[in-house]
């Protein structure tokens, strides 16, 4: 509990004036939304382990806005998230925002509690069915299984904008600690090495430039979080895993351009990751016996890299066409991941994956929306844990995910 | 020269220059607390895009707007903002589930507006037609130079 605490402390921390003086009912604001789905996964354990058909797809997300006084801000959101193998509730956001310089061209603010990560187009909504371009983000930038390193942070940030002749500048400065949860552990060493994991604190740089015309921008995110894992093993385990630390350089580039009818959008992520320990190991073997070879992991430097290109064509003002192609690698040196297979015996499309997408977008009216598309995918990588040797639940090269959706907001 | 040949082209040019004319009569509102009597293009974008939350003397921005369907707020956001609707609607979306900003006031109708910019401090909005009432500011737009 006393841990708990002090994990969440900026939380709780912005948090304690909003239950001291949270009395004048007029000055709150709810939102919220509820969104089901359905999805049918062709192969591999993507979504969910055993079905390839899944209803768990459920998010529910409520919102309140308390203005504590003229000057500061407080906002916060809960969701609920019932996603493929992952159930989780949690404080999405939870923050005071309080913007101390307001002129005529620049204003600057700072924010403190839990906030949304901002970095790439799409981060800072990747859950929300209205401020998302699909059901599943291109996976190439936004893998799902490093969402807890991308989602929110529970630190500071200073941020603002300035408008010049050409164009506008909005920036952001943050510093913080992204909480995980055991969905990370399992992402990272996979579902048979559970076991405790632990973040360090992080900083976050992200610019964006948008055109005086409004109808383009360019951004440059940098962040590098870090985590320890501790995987948990048992002494009859017939192999094990030691402890060790992962960190990444993320760096994340994008660029929108606006048409009347359609518009375009282009991520690239360049992520250097570097990883200690994580040796295998057989717990049950004598000492003066030599540990039988293991493959490693540890290296000071394995560049992921990836990109997308998507197109969205807007059919009726209410109806939104999207195609998109993306590319993921695990190792940039290693593209078709043959030196992979040659080390390790692991199958080689483990390291790369590529994803051809197509859906639409029905906004039924201003709260109902429906989306339902179609990825093809070629390799796994993607959605395999990034140390994680057992492949054998992704075992196909060639896969399909296809998903419906319909969701409510307010 | 004889006018009477050029009187489709005439014709045609009054009624472009009433479409222009037509198309750009948004006024800009604010309640008279607010002490400003013109405002840059710029900077309603950036009251209007959620970045600019507060006025320059620190007092807090009540943003109202009309519904996305409105032909007003269409005529606003093109115009005045210089966005396509659907961009102005997606930056809302993100803005409001991050928690980035408030979300605005959204009114049903422009005597609504007007009244309501009228009796709350702080309070900015647009109508099309211009109505003098008690409590609300007409603003000057000027492009920034």
């Amino acid at each position: 509990m006393l841990c708990c605490l002090k994990k969440n402390k900026w939380v709780i921390l912005s948090m304690l004036p909003w239950f001291v003086f949270a009395n004048d009912p007029k000055n709150f604001s709810f939102s919220g939304f509820a969104s089901q789905g359905v999805s049918y996964t062709s192969d591999n354990q993507f979504f969910d382990e055993e079905d390839n058909v899944s209803l768990n797809m459920t998010i529910l997300a409520l919102q309140a806005n308390y203005l504590f006084n003229d000057k500061i801000r407080f906002s916060g959101q809960v969701m609920y998230r019932n996603w493929g193998k992952i159930e989780s509730a949690r404080i999405d956001f939870l923050m005071a925002d309080y913007q101390f310089v307001n002129q005529q061209s620049y204003n600057i603010g700072f924010r403190l509690g839990r906030i949304k990560s901002d970095l790439g187009v799409f981060n800072s909504t990747r859950d929300i069915p209205s401020a998302r371009p699909s059901i599943f983000l291109p996976q190439s930038v936004y893998q799902d299984t490093l969402r807890d390193t991308t989602t929110s942070y529970d630190g500071l940030s200073l941020y603002g904008n300035q408008v010049f002749d050409l164009g506008r500048l909005n920036w952001t400065l943050a510093y913080g600690r992204y909480p995980v949860s055991s969905d990370l552990s399992e992402s990272i060493l996979g579902k048979d090495l559970s076991g405790e994991i632990s973040t360090e604190h992080n900083t976050q740089i992200n610019s964006t430039w948008e055109s005086s015309s409004g109808n383009w921008s360019v951004s440059l995110g940098y962040e590098n979080p870090q985590a320890f894992a501790q995987p948990i093993f048992d002494i009859n385990d017939p192999i094990a895993m030691k402890a060790g630390d992962i960190k990444f350089d993320r760096y994340i580039f994008s660029h929108q351009y606006f048409s009347a009818l359609w518009d375009f959008t282009f991520e690239f992520i360049y992520q250097d990751t570097e990883i200690k320990g994580f040796e295998l190991f057989v717990p049950n073997f004598p000492a003066f016996i030599e540990q039988p070879e293991f493959p490693e992991v540890t290296t000071d430097s394995l560049v992921n890299a990836g990109f997308y290109g998507q197109w969205r064509y807007f059919l009726k003002e209410n109806l939104t066409l999207m195609l998109r192609y993306g590319r993921y690698f695990t190792d940039i040196d290693d593209k078709d991941g043959s030196q992979y297979q040659q080390e390790t015996g692991m199958p080689n499309f483990s390291r790369y994956s590529f994803d051809l997408s197509t859906g639409v977008k029905w906004q039924i009216s201003p709260k109902w929306q429906i989306n339902f598309e179609g990825h093809f995918f070629e390799g796994t990588a993607a959605i395999s844990p990034t140390i994680k040797f057992d492949h054998s639940g992704n075992d196909e090269k060639y896969w399909q995910l296809w998903s419906l959706q319909v969701s409510y907001s307010f | 020269m004889n006018l009477k040949h050029y009187t489709p082209q005439l014709i045609t040019l009054l009624i472009y220059l009433f479409i222009i004319k037509q198309s750009y009569a948004i006024e800009i509102i604010v309640n008279e607390s607010v002490s400003l009597s013109k405002i840059s293009y710029q900077q309603i974008k950036s009251i209007y895009l959620g970045q600019q939350s507060h006025w320059p003397n620190g007092n807090l921005i009540k943003l109202y707007k009309l519904p996305s369907d409105h032909e007003t707020h269409s005529l606003f956001v093109k115009n005045t903002l210089g966005l396509y609707p659907y961009q102005f609607n997606r930056r809302w979306q993100k803005l409001v589930f991050s928690g980035f900003a408030l979300k605005p006031n959204e009114v049903s109708a422009e005597l609504e507006l007007l009244n309501a910019v009228a009796s709350t401090p702080g309070a900015i909005g647009y109508i099309e037609n211009k109505i003098i009432m008690e409590g609300v500011r007409y603003v000057v737009l000027f492009e920034e130079k």
